[in-house]
């Protein structure tokens, strides 16, 4: 029933007004057949099943009750309802709905034409006609034009059997009131409960269809706006690591040459320099070089964040690395008031794999980070392994002002330090433990960190124990 | 013991956009008495080592134009230069750049900001003969 589609679509447009996707109007088509297909089966079984009784039941009058020929025509009435029934529900097996719920209906009105022409009480007849109408306009939903027609084949089949009746004089068939509105009612008042109950259904179905489109187009357009935010985000992140990298390298540019011409000048190259005046090149130097670390961790963070830093996995020896960084941090504690040691356990495998640079620049960073805090006292850097020898560890112990509790929360963000003063007393950029953190979340490590304010601190680094084989170490040989 | 006396014999090329950088390094090699040769791109470089054969030549790898990998090429096919050692240096040391670098045939890698002192000592391990030098085994294992 096409016709029907497009009154539903009609229903809803004027109900809520949606656009509906082809994909729910397939569905919503689906559901209407579904519902038809089930409607007519139920209404043809029942009749298939009803109708032989109700016949019996006038086969059984005429033999015991009313001998009149016009009951028996009546009970073989009935009866040729099952087969026409049985014919309906083969066509709506067939998918042939529409045929199939006319046939019935037809037959359903030339049958009450005769009950018309044959039984007694007219005010049964006229509620017959009017619930058989009402029955087939309201539940098959049927265009109004076919429905009016089939109101006046209806009427014509009435008064054709009112006519009949008079012209006749045929023998009325008494069953008593109950009996007739038992025997001609009920079936078609079931047909019509029926009926109700799967429009309501399908009434209810429509708008649950309705809802979910409605919540399926707004998750949709959430996701989509989600979507968007997210690209912005990552563009915005991807242009800000762009733009750091690319001002890192610009400012490091004029940086080397003054690095280079102090360089110069203290090593006497461009002439000898009196006291005074090596001095002041050498703060120039000294200085010009803190800056230039200071730049190279902005990008080392910005290449971490931008994900544009690879770890990479090949043998390397753990103690040697250690040891080369402590001689290399040896040189900046030359003029300080603590101690410095290092202390590397023996169950330390002598060749890991991972990623040496990522090590070198964290024990780098842990040990700039400790000297910057420290006076007096000492700061240790200890290598180790953990008791189930799954995990390393490199741990930075120093004597310096300490972290109050509140702030190991924050220390390892970009850019913090325990206070703003902080960064006037001790200098700093506050990046070295972010680029930590972050350089370790590149090789599944962690850190974390132990402090007493005003006693010291001790960072623990865990990181993934691989030890190298025999062959690993043959295929790292520089070739 | 590293025998300086040898840097009064090199006659060093070097290339370079920057021209702070390249006086840098004409200073230190200056200073220590080698004879220097500049050029501020590949091209007056190429046209300079038609003439010319320097003991090494000390290339920036980061030059508008020609730069310093297509540099190495250009130089590798000049019939004179193949055994002429070609230095890297470069301010951006990103990860594997050392390694790239070597493989494609530069004999050794520096990297900017240069320390005028500690330049010239590894100018003085490549360069100088001595019985373990790694110039026998240019630059590699010296990573």
């Amino acid at each position: 029933m096409d016709s029907q589609s497009g009154w539903v679509r009609k229903v809803i447009a004027w109900w809520q007004n949606p656009t509906l996707s082809q994909e729910m109007d397939t569905t919503l088509t689906q559901a209407e057949q579904a519902y038809q297909h089930t409607l007519v089966r139920i209404l043809t079984a029942a009749t298939i099943v009803i109708t032989p009784f109700i016949g019996l039941g006038y086969l059984g009058a005429y033999f015991f009750v009313v001998r009149s020929w016009s009951t028996l025509l009546l009970a073989f009435g009935l009866f040729s309802l099952t087969p026409v029934s049985w014919f309906g529900l083969s066509l709506s097996r067939r998918g042939r709905i529409t045929q199939a719920v006319r046939l019935y209906l037809l037959f359903l009105l030339i049958v009450s034409g005769m009950l018309t022409a044959l039984l007694p009480d007219p005010l049964v007849l006229i509620g017959m006609l009017v619930s058989t109408f009402g029955a087939l306009v309201s539940f098959f939903l049927e265009p109004r034009r076919i429905a009016v027609r089939w109101l006046v084949i209806g009427a014509s089949i009435y008064v054709a059997a009112l006519v009949i009746r008079q012209v006749f004089h045929i023998p009325p068939v008494e069953l008593g009131v109950i009996a007739t509105v038992f025997l001609y009612v009920a079936p078609v008042s079931l047909f019509v409960v029926i009926a109700l109950l799967a429009n309501s259904t399908i009434q209810y179905l429509r708008s649950a269809l309705w809802e979910s489109e409605t919540l399926r187009s707004r998750a949709e357009e959430s996701y989509k706006q989600a979507r968007q935010a997210t690209a912005v985000a990552i563009e915005a992140n991807r242009l800000k690591s762009e733009f750091l990298s690319m001002m890192s390298h610009e400012l490091r540019t004029p940086l080397h040459a003054i690095i280079g011409f102090s360089g110069v000048m203290l090593g006497g190259m461009g002439g000898q320099l009196d006291d005074d005046a090596t001095h002041m090149t050498e703060r120039i130097n000294s200085n010009s070089l803190h800056l230039l670390d200071l730049i190279n961790n902005v990008l080392d963070l910005a290449k971490v964040e931008a994900k544009q830093f690879e770890a990479e996995n090949a043998p390397y020896s753990p103690a040697d690395l250690i040891k080369s960084q402590f001689e290399r941090m040896q040189s900046l504690t030359q003029d300080k008031r603590f101690d410095f040691h290092c202390e590397i356990d023996p169950e330390l495998p002598s060749m890991l794999i991972g990623d040496k640079d990522i090590v070198q620049r964290i024990i780098t960073n842990l040990l700039s980070n400790a000297f910057k805090f420290t006076e007096t006292g000492s700061v240790k850097l200890k290598a180790s392994v953990n008791s189930d020898r799954s995990k390393w560890l490199l741990s930075v112990t120093d004597t310096g002002i300490g972290i109050p509790a509140h702030a190991t929360e924050y220390i390892f963000d970009p850019f913090r330090q325990v206070d703003g003063s902080s960064s006037r007393r001790f200098g700093g950029t506050g990046l070295g433990l972010a680029i930590v953190k972050e350089l370790l979340a590149e090789i599944h490590g962690s850190i974390k960190v132990d402090s007493t304010e005003g006693k010291g601190s001790t960072f623990t680094v865990e990181m993934p124990l691989i030890v190298s084989t025999e062959s690993d170490r043959l295929e790292a040989r520089p070739r | 013991m590293i025998d300086e006396s040898t840097v009064k014999e090199w006659h060093v090329l070097v290339v370079d956009d920057e021209p702070d950088s390249l006086e840098i390094v004409t200073r230190i090699l200056k200073y220590h008495g080698a004879a220097v040769d500049t050029a501020s791109n590949g091209k007056s470089a190429l046209e300079m080592l038609s003439t010319l054969t320097p003991t090494f030549i000390i290339m920036d790898l980061s030059m508008p134009g020609m730069d310093g990998w297509e540099m190495l090429f250009s130089i590798k096919n000049l019939p004179t230069m193949k055994d002429v050692p070609v230095v890297a240096l470069t301010a951006h040391a990103m990860k594997g750049d050392r390694e790239r670098a070597v493989g494609a045939g530069f004999h050794h890698y520096l990297t900017k900001p240069l320390n005028p002192i500690s330049f010239f000592d590894d100018l003085l391990a490549l360069f100088v003969k001595q019985d373990d030098n790694p110039l026998a085994n240019p630059a590699k294992g010296d990573t």
